[in-house]
């Protein structure tokens, strides 16, 4: 206890003051004027609001969401070659194997055992491939068909990705009729989300069916995945996206993100659509730059019904780094601030996350399990989810 | 240099959202390598948006807040002609409890001893004209506009000072809070700032694959301010104290000079012996060269992976805690290494983890009796297998990590022993650490204490094991888990940087073992499948009264089931691992007992309805 005679220790005094047991004081301290008590919210920060149209509904369904059947052989192979920071394509997996073990593998030497089969008999493509790969039962791939109903009633189909591994992605194709859709030029336009092997080394499967598919990538992909578009049969001439947001339809937009993700990738697409009367719908690959990013950079940059995220389908990454502060390091709690009222995850998301998620009441479409998705709180393999 | 952590690699040209975007970027890449994390103490980063975020390193206790500044530009001529240049604000937030908060103005000193002050440090941008208080340097980019080269400096005082001419009185007494001519504010920026700014040189050393290839430092007097009797504010000269900038290139760029005292070093002449000694320090130079592409730069830092021990009594929640910490680090794509091991000959436990992460399980019998030497075959395995940066030893729940000392001190040049985490039940710890000498053991030889099924145990419960497990162990960290199985206090622990205190120092004497308790294990194997029901009053009522009970069979109504019972619970789940489900084929159905003085031939009477044997049936 202080002698009032004294000069007040500052710890002290500022303890009092912040606490409320001053009040009054600085505003009776002459020359200096802090009116600044309360954390004065100042106006938010500038939203564009930029109006990209609005759709009907959008129904997707998962053709594959089982990118690769085991983690520990995934991450062994990777962390054998050296790291996270090493070029996928020498990692010494299917298709571009080359038998010298991890890290040794070369874009060149795989397509030279494989480009003259691709994209007419992927199989045998795909079975000499496994003569030489690293754990050849492992990939699976991701991709999903979207079907945008537009405001004038016209239906049109897009696929998100071509998944990885071309025996197991030809079989889903099959099974979700993606092979018919595609031969008939049902389906307007394939969207490549990123450069990872389990989103885009499948590309073949989508050729087998239709070359000419409007293709749309963006700058993000590197000089052996430019060639693989071409070694893979495409006879088109893909768009490459530069601009951070591109409207692509009336209630429809490709969001850009220009991060490094692991194994020499760079940047990552993600769909999002604007359903009338409901809200705001993302479509992703992967989130690699983090779900929070995702909404932060929508709800800056663009203008949704009902000023409301709707919607989320797809792995759902809550952000690269772990938080400073671990309270918050939890995709359960950052995603309430959005007030999602639909999702339909799988995939990267993480099947105890998945099921926190079912746990606390949080609006996730269940799947079926079935066709090797790991649990119902995913929407899995063969399962649809409709939004609007 | 290379360029595509910020530029992508299909667009040969710089706009400006590449260099808002480029510290973010350059972090999110570096501390994808485990030991990046560990060189720069990393601690954590919150993103507000793509160009703003909040993050903290062990130097320090506060929080770093990078935010773009003025926007990107582009200089018009001279040397530096085309350079894009932008400049981003960094501000430091103390802790309440640091001394430096008693350093800063005022205003901003009364804001750290708010409540509600580290949430609003998580969205700093809101309240930009308080936190402006918290300024302590600028950092500058300067980027060629092929990506090919890049320039990043550091701008601050030495001392951030505020000088009160006429005084501040404290209200109400005839004492002063600040006497006349005395200083208000007066902060180290400059070395603040600086922890910061090696982190992201170094980031940069390990996106662009290269050293610095230019150091300069520039300085000049510095001021500090000062507010006239009419109020108004102004920089007076301070002599004595200077104003620094402080440039490092990489890929041969030339930065913006501002004049002033210059000390440059290039190329040759740049060896960390030349530089000033703050400058020296920086982590960036421990970070060796890369000269081919896709080679991964080396690390001049500790390579080793970290490894936690876990112990435990029988059905604690040893194996639930493991795998949530396996799933948290999946999700940051860092791989987990665990060394298991079972006292039952079958291994039920590896099959539980699943295929999360490689396991290695070792052979039978109890990992600290058992075997010795076959801990370090273990780890080199798993390291040669899958180089994981984080290895879990879960010790068999009658394991007594206080004599696996000796063991883990011989693994020391190859893991970096984090620490040793005894899993408690917090509904059956009390009896436990009552009745067995070994049960005290394990709390007596952690580091950590985690209570677990807190959810489940009453406040009183809780009250008395909390006080009993600071009586054995007075120094281990005690958390609790409830219907969450990791304790939000571990996290941190799990950064290379990590908390750990380290193992506790060896206590001499041979310890409780579980032979000379009296514990052993029965497996059974059970070849006919009989009804749920039955299945869980057999599992209750064992002759014996085995501490545990687990299992993988088939009841008549389910198919594969998996069987755990503790102290006389039990459970049964559908189980769909490898040995259940659909689409693989069954192994043998059993059942492990363990407990004291278990007698099998007593045990094989009470499961004959099940058609119980000790050996394992021919495969079919």
């Amino acid at each position: 206890m202080d002698d009032k005679n004294k000069t007040m220790n500052r710890r002290d005094f500022l303890k009092g003051v912040a606490t409320g047991a001053c009040v009054g004081l600085f505003a009776s301290m002459g020359a200096y004027s802090y009116t600044k008590w309360a954390y004065s919210r100042l106006p938010a920060i500038e939203r564009k609001q930029a109006d990209f149209g609005v759709c009907r509904s959008v129904k997707v369904t998962n053709i594959s969401e089982t990118s690769w059947f085991s983690n520990a052989d995934l991450m062994g192979d990777i962390h054998a070659a050296g790291g996270l920071l090493v070029n996928q394509y020498t990692l010494n997996w299917a298709p571009f194997a080359n038998g010298k073990g991890p890290g040794k593998g070369s874009y060149e030497d795989g397509i030279k055992s494989i480009g003259k089969y691709l994209p007419h008999d992927l199989d045998r493509a795909w079975e000499e491939q496994k003569k030489v790969a690293l754990h050849p039962e492992n990939p699976g791939g991701f991709s999903c068909l979207v079907e945008m109903e537009a405001m004038d009633g016209s239906k049109h189909k897009y696929l998100l990705d071509s998944g990885w591994s071309f025996q197991w992605m030809d079989q889903a194709f099959k099974r979700e009729h993606i092979d018919q859709m595609l031969a008939a030029h049902d389906i307007e336009a394939l969207f490549l989300s990123h450069e990872h092997w389990d989103h885009f080394w499948g590309l073949p499967v989508t050729m087998k069916y239709d070359n000419r598919i409007p293709m749309y990538l963006h700058d993000g992909f590197y000089k052996e995945g430019m060639q693989y578009i071409k070694d893979a049969g495409y006879k088109g001439q893909p768009v490459i996206q530069k601009e951070p947001i591109l409207k692509f339809a009336p209630g429809m937009a490709v969001i850009k993100f220009d991060v490094p993700i692991i194994n020499r990738v760079f940047g990552e697409t993600s769909l999002a659509f604007n359903v009338k009367d409901k809200g705001l719908v993302v479509v992703s690959g992967c989130n690699h730059q983090g779900i929070l990013q995702m909404t932060s950079v929508i709800h800056k940059e663009l203008k949704y019904e009902n000023d409301q995220f709707h919607g989320l389908y797809g792995g759902l990454h809550i952000s690269p780094f772990e938080d400073w502060d671990p309270k918050y390091d939890d995709l359960v709690i950052a995603l309430k601030k959005w007030n999602f009222q639909r999702i339909g995850c799988n995939h990267c998301t993480g099947v105890l996350t998945a099921k926190k998620f079912v746990e606390r009441g949080y609006p996730v479409v269940q799947g079926t399990a079935r066709y090797r998705s790991k649990t119902k709180d995913y929407l899995g393999n063969g399962d649809t989810i409709t939004f609007g | 240099m290379r360029s595509d952590f910020f530029l992508p690699p299909g667009s040969p040209r710089l706009t400006a959202e590449c260099l808002a975007g480029l510290p973010l970027n350059a972090i999110t890449q570096a501390c994808r390598e485990n030991v990046f994390r560990r060189l720069v103490r990393w601690r954590g980063l919150a993103p507000h948006d793509t160009e703003t975020f909040t993050a903290r390193i062990d130097t320090r206790p506060g929080v770093f807040g990078m935010r773009l500044g003025e926007g990107a530009r582009r200089s018009a001529d001279g040397p530096h002609a085309g350079q894009l240049q932008t400049r981003f604000e960094l501000h430091y937030f103390p802790a309440p409890e640091e001394d430096l908060c008693e350093r800063l103005r005022l205003v901003a000193a009364v804001e750290t001893q708010r409540p509600g002050y580290a949430e609003a440090v998580r969205s700093f941008p809101l309240f930009s004209e308080l936190s402006g208080n918290f300024l302590v340097a600028h950092i500058r980019l300067a980027v060629l506009p092929d990506g090919s080269a890049l320039a990043l400096c550091l701008e601050a005082p030495e001392r951030k000072r505020i000088r009160s001419t006429q005084g501040i009185p404290l209200p109400g007494s005839g004492d002063w809070l600040v006497p006349p001519g005395g200083l208000e504010e007066d902060i180290p920026a400059l070395e603040i700032a600086r922890d910061w700014f090696d982190v992201l040189a170094a980031a940069i050393t390990v996106c662009g694959g290269e050293p610095p290839s230019l150091f300069r430092r520039e300085t000049r007097p510095a001021w500090e301010e000062q507010q006239d009797p009419q109020g108004r504010w102004r920089n007076v000269g301070a002599p004595g104290l200077s104003n620094t900038t402080e440039w490092l290139a990489w890929g041969g760029m030339t930065p913006p000079a501002q004049g002033g005292a210059v000390l440059e070093l290039r190329a040759e002449a740049l060896k960390p012996e030349a530089l000033p000694k703050e400058a020296a320090q920086a982590p960036c130079w421990r970070i060796h060269a890369v000269t081919e592409e896709d080679a991964l730069p080396t690390f001049d830092a500790d390579t080793r992976p970290s490894l936690f021990v876990l112990c435990g009594f029988l059905g604690s929640g040893k194996t639930t805690l493991l795998n949530s910490i396996i799933e948290r680090q999946r999700t940051r794509e860092r791989c987990v290494g665990v060394i298991q091991n079972e006292i039952g000959a079958t291994s039920v436990d590896e099959r539980l983890v699943g295929d999360a992460a490689p396991v290695l399980a070792m052979d039978e019998g109890c990992v600290c009796c058992t075997i010795s030497g076959n801990l370090r075959a273990g780890v080199r395995a798993l390291q040669a297998r899958a180089n994981p940066e984080m290895l879990i030893l879960e010790t068999t729940g009658l394991a007594n990590p206080l004599n696996l000392r000796a063991e883990l001190e011989e693994l020391r040049e190859l893991v970096r022993l984090e620490a040793v985490i005894t899993v408690l039940d917090g509904l059956h710890g009390e009896t436990l650490l009552a009745e067995s000498e070994l049960g005290r053991d394990q709390v007596r030889g952690a580091d950590v204490v985690v209570l677990s099924k807190c959810n489940l145990a009453s406040p009183g419960q809780r009250l008395h094991l909390r006080a009993e497990v600071k009586a054995l162990n007075p120094a281990a960290k005690l958390y609790e888990s409830g219907p969450e199985p990791l304790p939000l206090e571990l996290l941190p622990l799990f950064e290379p940087a990590g908390n750990a205190a380290g193992l506790l120092p060896r206590i001499r004497g041979a310890h409780a073992s579980h032979e000379s308790e009296g514990f052993s294990a029965v497996r059974l194997f059970l070849r006919r499948p009989i009804s749920r029901l039955n299945l869980l009053h057999l599992a209750r009522t064992c002759p014996g009264a085995p501490f545990r009970v687990k299992g993988i069979l088939s009841t008549l109504e389910d198919g594969p089931v998996l069987l755990q019972g503790v102290g006389g619970e039990c459970t049964v789940e559908p189980f769909a691992g490898p040995g259940g489900g659909t689409d693989c084929p069954a192994a043998a159905a059993f059942i492990v007992c363990i407990g004291r003085h278990l007698d099998s031939r007593a045990l094989l009477a009470h499961w004959a309805e099940a058609d119980a044997v000790e050996e394992m049936p021919d495969a079919q």
